[in-house]
């Protein structure tokens, strides 16, 4: 188990009604540390599953998942809140950011729970946002949001950094420049990234790119030549 | 409205059912709550109305100082506005219970069954039946009755202590037939009455013939028409005041004319009195004299008495005497008689022992006879034996003889075979060496060969020969030898033989010898048997002269033994004679004390009678005086507002409708917050719904009715279900209560439309209104703006911020909840009112119960500091003899003082009401200040009462908006006013006072003031209480007592059923402090799903996370808590002075304690809804909360 994440034949099922769905079906893959990953598929394919698996946020009903060497599908539900606090770091689609909170604290809301974080407001500076620092979220775009959210992860000093669907809720060019931030960021830091995405195009940008279809990882492949996001077009 | 839009308001129904249950739990809650209280007090008033009107209580009572006659009667019917008139003799008595009790009753007479006049105050049997004739009794039911422990037929007596009451009853007892209800009496308060302790124990009615006063005591009547109205309410007031202002003006024209009858005929009585003085003085006299003369009869029957026992003395000596006499004559003959027995008896011993020495001889000889028939007999068995031994050695010698003979003739048979033998030998010439046998045998077979053939007879011979001498030779002889040994034998036989023969003869001598001997002893024996017969007979002489002497001995004991029990019986005559003598003796000393008695008690009674005639004499002289001072005849006229259950029951149901209408205004108001806060919230969900629909084309009416038909389902479902149990509930309850008072049969729960309609159309109407204005919002809104998520409420700074060292300091998670507080500010509204809205219901029911906890303590144990109030007729009964001896006594009475206690009247300014008051006049103003204490309630501070001061209580001052300065007017009872000017007011609770001396009474109302009531500090128990209670009420001129502690204890009854109300209010608003905090988390917790996700997802412990929602739980309870405290303590102050009875001022202060538990109570329904919400928070899934946007 030399690799820093490991999916071993890991499956979740949901149950709707009478039938019983399997949202991930025996997937199994790696990834390296460092390394910047993007898994990719269509919508419902079960991408947010296998991220909410690996970010401690659900729990695998089959399967093994490794990060680090360390056996996170056997967790417990209160050493799942530790490994969030202290090991993951999350982006979402909608920010999700605590609204009554300005950017600064919605950052520190987040690093003052962790055991080795970094500076806030350094860490909101590193992300573009040095003057913003005591606006509240709904005076922020929303790509500025997203940066806000991006700072709040990083902040935790996390192993590994998920974001699902970053750009979602963004326009072209701000989603552009979220995604340059996240591939800066893994270039920079050497932290390992993992993005979730439906759109193809993104692949280009990534160290290795996994394809999940149906609840299935149908690849896994390492790009040996990965392009600045500026670079790519869609 | 299309049916797909049905459909979608019966989904959201059920979707939301925890939502809608929460909105239809609260509408109950409030909607009962309000309705079940505002309907209690009208409850209380029907079910007793209704019972009232069922046994005909009388409007109006008639009472007279000397009493009504027929005519009276007949006025009184000819009154306009009187309905039926129905006279009673109503008396006040002592009677006795069996178990020893002496009780004071109240009897009331009432009309056969059949009779026509009118039954009023009809009684319900609960036990029983009612009285048939007279003599029977029914005792009618209150919750003093089980301590006085009457039962079915019981038979009570007059007490001793009662006046002659033979004027007034027929009877002497009453037997107990029944246990009734009486509307009239609903429950016992403190009936005054003059006998006794000074209040009415046990109230019994019986029939009118039971009674043979010639006037009646009391008239009751009903008023036209006024049973159709409410007892309590102003209609009936009114109707009734009429009629009894007509009475007051009858009663004034009729009292005049009775008051002539009555002066008539108390002087006719006195008269007769005066006449029964004279006859009992005479009777006196006579008396007196006759016991004179049976005092000296007894003296001459006790001198006769000492010279007949004088005459028994002499006879008692003389007896003894003649007895002494007999006793030595006896004992001298006695001894001669037992000395000739005794030698008799002598002699006759010595022929006894002659014969036994003849007979021990005769024995002897027996002995020495039996010896020789022994020996005989041994010596015919030895004969016995010698013979048998004969007979065996003769059959021996004869067998031996048989022998012999045998042989004798074989050996001749052989010798003869063998001659023959030789013969033929000889003939046939075979040669003979011999003739021994041997040869013989050798020559046999020769011969036999020889004959057989010619003579086989001989042959035959021949052969038996061979065989005998064969066997002869075989035995080693022959038949020489033979006949040898056959000799020899035939000798030894002669020779036994002859031995035989001799020891025979031998034994036939011995036998002769025996036989002699034998003959011998039998004539000896003959010999001695003639003996022995002489002894016989000699020794039963002898028995036949013993038992003689014993005949004669016994003679002489008997006589013995007769005369000593002649003696004795004659010494037991004698101390008989001794006894009865001494007996007499004592007899006399006891005839000589009575006499010594009888005269003493002559000479006492002879003085007592003079003194009791002084005393007879005296009273007539007083009861002239008294004749001459007969008061004016005065008519009472009382309404159903002095009967004072009924006044009581009135006054306590006003409390309640007093409290009802600030309790549940309270609750209905939090209940419509929440209610409001609930639809708001949903509306406020369904945005994006509201704006499909918008889009689709609904319009705005019909999307708006599907959220008004919710919440009219819900509140319209709650209404009825509140109103179905709290219209009910709260009534039953409050009813049930008061009935541990009050004897009403029923609970009469009507619906009152009135409140139904007020409570739950009001709340239907508030949800309406609240779901309309958060409809009306939204609706404003386009169906774009709407469909997409509402831009979120952006954060704001807020104040605490400024205040940099503070904000600085605040942990991170702290910040946030200070902005979360100020963030949603209409929840924080709600939740605060909510909650200070229970706190304060709270405060309240633990302040209404301090309240009234309090008074009666403070009252009757802090200020008072006299347990028993005398009312006097008149001043001058403080002269009386007997009550300053009573007064005198240290051991029962400690301090006491005189006062004047006037009823009065406020003349009011202004608006204020006309309220009664008491004017206080002591005596002395610095001793009455040991008897009250005088002080401000606030401070305690001390209040001065001199003969300057002018004092009013708290209360009045309140009512009437008075002041230290202020000066007042009072009417006094003589219609007098005075201006006072008040220099203090001091604390008091129960009814009100102003306190004056007597010298300023005197200047303000120019007349002296008359003292009219003693305030005694009497010491003791129970007992000795009630026993100087008794003894106060005979000395002349008191009108009654009455000690504190049984105003108290009455006082204290009536208020602790404010306590039920005060639990159901404290259970009511704990129920509300929950509803209101589960749903204002509740909706707090889901609007903020996503905020509570996200820090879950940061890896917020579970812990955290419950804190960082909850903290702000807290805090608005703590906010609400603390301004529940506040607003319960106005609240509070507005509920006391509400519900205060006009004459009584309740406590006004909340013990710290209430606000504790208010407070405790409060955080613990805090507690108790985080402790549920923990649970919803734990199951918030971060995984589906955060997929949406927001």
């Amino acid at each position: 188990m030399s690799s820093f994440v490991t999916f071993e034949n890991v499956c979740k099922y949901y149950q709707m009604g009478e039938n019983r769905i399997a949202a991930a079906d025996h997937v199994s893959f790696t990834i390296e540390k460092g390394e910047f990953c993007v898994i990719v598929g269509p919508s419902g394919a079960g991408k947010t599953t296998v991220l909410n698996m690996l970010g401690g946020m659900d729990t695998c009903d089959e399967g093994k998942i490794w990060l680090d060497g360390e056996l996170v599908s056997s967790y417990s539900k209160r050493r799942l809140t530790e490994y969030r606090r202290h090991d993951v770091g999350f982006v979402f689609q909608f920010y999700n950011l605590v609204q009554n909170l300005t950017a600064l604290e919605n950052v520190e809301l987040a690093s003052e729970i962790c055991r080795d974080p970094l500076d806030a407001a350094t860490t909101l500076q590193e992300v573009g946002l040095g003057e913003r620092l005591q606006n509240f979220p709904a005076q922020l775009s929303g790509g500025e949001q997203q940066r806000v959210s991006i700072a709040r992860a990083l902040a935790k000093n996390p192993k590994i950094l998920l974001c699902d669907e970053p750009t979602g809720a963004l326009d072209y060019n701000t989603g552009k420049q979220v995604l340059a931030l996240l591939q800066d960021t893994c270039r920079n830091t050497g932290r390992t990234v993992i993005v979730i995405t439906h759109n193809s195009a993104l692949t280009a940008m990534a160290d290795r790119v996994i394809r999940i279809k149906s609840g299935r990882a149908i690849s896994n492949e390492v790009n040996p030549s990965p392009v600045p996001v500026e670079r790519i077009e869609w | 409205m299309n049916k797909t839009y049905r459909k979608n308001i019966l989904r959201t129904v059920k979707s939301t059912r925890s939502r809608f249950l929460s909105i239809f739990t609260i509408v109950a809650l409030g909607v009962g709550f309000l309705a079940g209280l505002l309907s209690s007090a009208p409850d209380m008033q029907y079910s007793a109305d209704t019972y009232c009107d069922s046994s005909q209580m009388s409007d109006v009572k008639l009472q007279s100082t000397l009493g009504f006659t027929q005519q009276d009667v007949e006025a009184v019917q000819q009154t306009d506005g009187v309905d039926q008139v129905m006279a009673a003799y109503d008396t006040d008595l002592l009677l006795v219970t069996p178990s020893g009790e002496t009780q004071v009753t109240r009897m009331h007479s009432m009309p056969k069954a059949d009779s026509d006049t009118a039954q009023l105050n009809q009684l319900t049997p609960l036990e029983g039946r009612l009285p048939e004739k007279a003599g029977e009794c029914v005792v009618v039911q209150t919750d003093h009755l089980a301590g006085v422990g009457v039962e079915l037929g019981d038979v009570l007596t007059f007490d001793s202590a009662n006046e002659d009451l033979s004027d007034t009853f027929s009877v002497d007892s009453f037997t107990v037939v029944g246990i009734a209800q009486s509307a009239y009496y609903m429950s016992l308060e403190k009936e005054h009455s003059t006998l006794g302790s000074g209040t009415v124990q046990l109230l019994c009615y019986t029939l009118e013939d039971s009674f043979c006063a010639e006037y009646y005591t009391a008239l009751y009547l009903t008023v036209q028409d006024a049973a159709a109205l409410d007892s309590f309410s102003d209609q009936y007031d009114e109707l009734v005041a009429q009629t009894t202002d007509r009475l007051t003006q009858l009663g004034e024209e009729r009292a005049s004319i009775r008051y002539d009858e009555v002066i008539e005929e108390a002087n006719k009585a006195l008269d007769d009195a005066q006449k029964e003085y004279d006859e009992g003085k005479a009777e006196a006299d006579a008396e007196l004299a006759d016991a004179l003369a049976e005092l000296e009869e007894g003296e001459a029957d006790y001198a006769n008495g000492m010279a007949e026992l004088a005459d028994a003395q002499k006879q008692i000596d003389d007896g003894q005497a003649a007895l002494n006499q007999n006793k030595d004559d006896f004992n001298a003959q006695i001894p001669a008689a037992q000395q000739a027995l005794a030698d008799g008896q002598a002699q006759l011993d010595d022929a006894f022992a002659q014969l036994a020495d003849g007979q021990a001889q005769l024995s002897d000889g027996q002995a020495q006879l039996d010896d020789a028939f022994a020996q005989l007999v041994e010596g015919q068995k030895t004969l016995d034996e010698s013979k048998a031994q004969l007979d065996q050695t003769k059959q021996t010698l004869d067998d031996s003889k048989a022998q012999l003979d045998q042989t004798h003739t074989q050996l001749s048979s052989l010798e003869a075979g063998k001659a023959s033998l030789f013969q033929t030998a000889a003939a046939l010439g075979i040669s003979l060496p011999d003739d021994s046998d041997a040869t013989a045998l050798a020559i046999l077979p020769q011969v036999i060969g020889a004959v057989s053939a010619a003579d086989p007879t001989a042959a035959a011979q021949l052969q038996a020969l061979q065989a005998g001498l064969q066997a002869l030779a075989d035995q080693g002889q022959t038949t020489q030898t033979a006949r040898a040994a056959w000799q020899s034998g035939m000798d030894q036989y002669e020779a036994g033989l002859a031995a035989w023969q001799q020891g025979f003869d031998q034994y036939t001598a011995g036998q002769t010898e025996l036989e002699n001997n034998r003959k011998l002893l039998e004539d000896e024996q003959k010999n001695l048997t003639e003996q022995q017969n002489q002894l016989d007979e000699n020794l039963a002489l002898l028995n036949t002269k013993q038992a003689s002497l014993n005949e004669q001995a016994e003679l002489l004991n008997q006589q013995i033994i007769d005369a000593h029990n002649s003696f004795l019986d004659a010494d037991k005559k004698l101390a008989d004679a001794r006894a009865e003598y001494a007996e007499g003796e004592a007899e006399l000393a006891d005839a000589r004390r009575q006499l010594d008695e009888g005269w003493e008690e002559y000479n006492e009674g002879k003085a007592e009678a003079e003194a009791e005639l002084a005393d007879g004499a005296e009273k007539i002289a007083d009861a002239r005086a008294e004749v001459r001072e007969i008061e004016n005849c005065e008519w009472y006229v009382w309404d159903r507002s002095d009967n004072l259950s009924f006044a009581s029951y009135d006054s306590n149901s006003e409390k309640i409708r007093a409290i009802a209408q600030v309790f549940p205004v309270f609750f209905f108001l939090v209940a419509a917050l929440v209610v409001l806060t609930t639809m708001t919230r949903m509306v406020e969900d369904e945005r994006g719904q509201v704006g499909t629909m918008k889009a689709l084309g609904y319009s705005n009416s019909s999307i708006m009715a599907k959220y008004l038909v919710y919440a009219f389902a819900a509140s319209a479902l709650g209404s009825v279900v509140g109103i179905a149990i709290g219209s009910q509930l709260f009534p039953y309850i409050i009813i049930t209560a008061y009935n541990i008072m009050y004897q009403i049969p029923q609970a009469l729960t009507p619906l009152n439309p009135v409140y139904i309609c007020l409570s739950s159309f009001s709340m239907i109407g508030c949800s309406l209104l609240a779901t309309y204005l958060a409809c009306r919002a939204l609706l404003a809104e386009s169906p774009a703006q709407l469909m997409r998520p509402r831009s979120p409420k952006a954060g704001k700074r807020v104040f605490l911020e400024y205040i940099r060292p503070v904000w600085r300091r605040m942990k991170f998670t702290h910040k946030v909840t200070a902005r979360n507080l100020l963030r949603y500010k209409k929840r924080f509204f709600m939740t605060v009112v909510g909650i200070a809205g229970c706190t304060a219901l709270l405060v309240t029911g633990f302040g209404v119960k301090d309240s009234i906890s309090d008074i009666v303590d403070i009252q009757f144990n802090q200020l008072y500091s006299y347990n028993l109030l005398v009312s006097l007729k008149d001043a001058s009964a403080l002269d009386g003899a007997q009550l300053q001896k009573l007064l005198a006594d240290d051991t029962t009475v400690g301090q006491w003082t005189a006062v004047l206690q006037e009823d009065a009247k406020v003349v009011p300014s202004g608006n204020n009401p006309a309220d009664s008051i008491y004017i206080v006049a002591p005596s002395s103003t610095e001793e009455y200040n040991h008897f009250f204490q005088f002080r401000h309630r606030t401070d305690n501070e001390p209040v001065v009462f001199d003969d300057n001061a002018v004092i009013v209580n708290e209360k009045i001052a309140e009512r009437q908006g008075w002041s230290v300065g202020d000066t007042i007017t009072v009417r006094n009872k003589d219609d007098k006013e005075a201006l006072l000017t008040i220099t203090d007011i001091c604390e008091n609770y129960v009814q009100h006072y102003v306190f004056v001396s007597q010298q300023t009474y005197a200047e303000a109302f120019g007349e002296e003031a008359q003292n009219n009531m003693l305030l005694c500090q009497v010491l003791g128990d129970q007992q000795a209480q009630d026993a100087f209670a008794s003894e106060i009420l005979k000395c002349r001129d008191i009108a009654g007592v009455q000690y504190t502690q049984d105003i108290a204890a009455s006082f204290e009854s009536s208020l602790s059923s404010i306590d039920y109300i005060v639990v159901v209010l404290i259970v009511s608003a704990g129920a509300l402090a929950f509803v209101v905090l589960y749903n204002l988390t509740n909706i707090n917790i889901a609007e903020r799903e996503k905020e509570l996700a996200t820090i879950k997802v940061l890896g917020f412990y579970e812990n955290e996370v419950a804190a960082y929602i909850f903290r702000e739980t807290a805090i608005l309870s703590l906010i609400g808590c603390l301004a529940g405290l506040l607003g319960g303590v106005a609240l509070h102050q507005y509920v006391i002075r509400t519900a205060e009875v006009d004459l009584v001022m309740f406590g006004r202060t909340v013990y710290p304690l209430s606000f504790v538990w208010s407070a405790l109570l409060t955080f613990l329904f805090t507690f108790l809804v985080c402790l549920v919400m923990r649970r919803k928070l734990d199951h918030i899934s971060m995984v589906d909360s955060l997929k949406a946007p927001e």
